[in-house]
């Protein structure tokens, strides 16, 4: 089994850790994400190739700009997942800075574009074609009801274990 | 006077002879001037001495660029007694200037050697307050007395105990677990959770509190401590039961640059395949391995709750024994005693029963006879412990002594 580090990054109150919460068994309680700033979990998944992967998920909380503290903690991740809120338009101008701060500071990687909330009345527009063109996916989803969320994860690691 | 056609006749040789020259050098310079100049120019370069320095030092710059890695050792040791010497003399003409060179490097490391030795000092006088007067220090007086040490010499011996429980070889950029190994049952998490907490807490803190390359070097948590060795491409976290000496984060260091120096381009190029490190899994075993003090002092605390046991076994065995030759030895008395009293031909005994603690003697007596002695008190046998049941009967045999007595 390979490890790898996979960070999911986005605005305030855009469903970053509800995603998590669907889809993981939590180590670590909440409360480190307003102490520390990231919450760390793990998901071990099966690729299409048949891959054990084992992913540590860093889930860091959310800003419309990654400080120096938060740009440290996306150091050495082999992929990521960019959330932008459907009912919010400006959680996806937020998704756009915050991924060229990324990519200042790691470089390109693999990334899901994530619309969560698709639960409720979609005002978002759609996400530039450059943006999306960059993505590996663009998946819509909903912490609510589930949709997607599995999907996310396990394009994510299919990315990072053939990218 | 001379004659003015001389004059002029002169002074045309002279413009000649002048013009002549000129195109000599005209002609030189047409010839040979551009080699003449080169010329000159080496000849400057040899002769100058600044210009020789600049064109040695441009070469050497390309020489020393240009060298591998043999040629650049040679060229460091013969440099460096030279570098050395030029040092010395250096520090002997103008420490100051010296001094004010390695003040960033060096004041940092004494500042870390003094806290260091403070908080080690700090926490060994706290550990000594706290157990002055608690049982446990009375013990340990009682263990030095036992001994012939002192007081603070057990103190000390019982307040360095320690174990290591769990070990996390962690990627110093990602986070991702490298190695960990544990000892049973002290691993509750999801190691590869922790090892990634381990990693964006000691970021928190360095961001959060640290102006200078500072690094976190200690995190406590309730009784145990963890202990973070850096190294170029991974932390060796260290979680640690108990008060290790105060050199232990140089063990942990020092074990973190041995896994260094075994495999340094698979921890540069870790890519979460933790197999590939497994050759770094015994050496860090071996920090398990540091809590043997520990372990030798449960063994040698189980090897004195042996010993005070078959102590007491002993005691109790000698006591029983002693007990038992007591009471044969009561028995002999009362005996004796009994025998004492049937040579009197007026009294009878016929039993001696011990009932409750009292001898019991029980007989005949006649009535006519003496009264019958008191046991007489000894080291056995205490005279209000014996009871003397004599049935008053009139013997025959007794009159006929009594009789043969008085013919």
């Amino acid at each position: 089994m390979i490890t790898k580090k996979i960070c999911i990054i986005g605005d305030f109150a855009v469903g970053k850790t509800s995603l998590i919460n669907r889809f993981v068994d939590n180590h670590f309680s909440e409360e480190y994400l307003t102490t520390v700033g990231v919450k760390l979990d793990t998901k071990e998944l099966v690729t299409s190739n048949g891959t054990d992967i084992k992913l540590v998920i860093w889930d860091i909380a959310g800003a419309d700009e990654l400080t120096t503290a938060k740009r440290s903690y996306i150091d050495g991740a082999s992929g990521y997942i960019l959330v932008y809120d459907l009912s919010r338009p400006k959680t996806l101008e937020s998704a756009k800075q915050i991924h060229a701060s990324v990519v200042e500071e790691i470089g390109s990687v693999p990334f899901v574009l994530v619309g969560n909330k698709n639960d409720l009345q979609i005002t978002a527009p759609e996400p530039d074609a450059d943006l999306v063109d960059k993505s590996c996916h663009q998946l819509k989803t909903s912490a609510l009801t589930g949709e997607g969320v599995a999907d996310t994860f396990q394009a994510l690691a299919e990315a990072v274990v053939s990218g | 006077m001379k004659n003015p056609d001389q004059k002029t006749s002169a002074a045309l040789i002279t413009d000649s002879t002048q013009q002549n020259d000129s195109d000599l050098e005209t002609l030189q310079k047409l010839l040979v001037g551009i080699d003449r100049e080169q010329a000159e120019d080496v000849f400057a370069r040899v002769q100058q001495l600044d210009r020789r320095s600049d064109d040695i030092h441009e070469a050497l710059v390309d020489a020393i660029s240009k060298l591998n890695n043999d040629e650049q050792t040679k060229v460091m040791e013969h440099l460096s007694s030279v570098a050395a010497s030029s040092l010395k003399t250096s520090i002997r003409n103008d420490p100051d200037n010296v001094t004010e060179i390695v003040y960033p490097i060096m004041l940092p490391a004494i500042r870390q050697a003094v806290a260091d030795s403070m908080r080690s000092a700090l926490e060994r006088i706290d550990n000594m307050f706290t157990s002055k007067l608690s049982p446990q220090s009375i013990k340990w007086r009682i263990e030095a007395k036992r001994c012939g040490v002192s007081y603070a010499e057990v103190l000390l011996r019982n307040t360095m105990h320690y174990g290591v429980e769990q070990a996390f070889l962690i990627d110093r950029k990602s986070g991702l677990l490298m190695q960990h190994v544990s000892t049973l049952g002290s691993s509750k998490k999801d190691e590869d959770a922790v090892s990634a907490m381990f990693l964006a807490i000691e970021r928190f803190v360095k961001d959060s509190f640290s102006e200078d390359d500072d690094a976190l070097q200690r995190v406590t948590i309730g009784e145990r401590l963890v202990y973070l060795a850096h190294g170029p491409h991974a932390l060796l976290a260290c979680v640690v039961k108990g008060s290790p000496p105060s050199d232990f984060l140089t063990n942990v260091q020092s074990t973190l640059e041995t896994i260094h120096a075994k495999e340094p381009e698979t921890l540069k190029n870790f890519s979460g395949d933790r197999d590939s490190l497994a050759s770094i899994n015994p050496i860090m075993s071996e920090l398990l391995d540091l809590d043997f003090e520990q372990k030798e002092e449960e063994s040698e605390d189980f090897n004195d709750k042996a010993l005070i046991g078959m102590q007491v076994l002993l005691t109790a065995g000698l006591l029983l024994l002693a007990y038992m030759w007591f009471q044969s030895m009561q028995e002999k008395r009362v005996n004796q005693y009994k025998q004492e009293l049937n040579t009197n031909k007026h009294i009878q005994v016929f039993h001696a029963e011990k009932r409750e603690g009292i001898w019991e003697l029980k007989g005949i007596i006649d009535p006519s006879g003496p009264t019958p002695p008191d046991i007489t008190h000894s080291a056995f046998v205490n005279e209000r412990k014996v009871a003397l049941q004599l049935t008053p009967v009139r013997f025959l045999d007794a009159n006929r002594a009594d009789e043969a007595d008085s013919n």
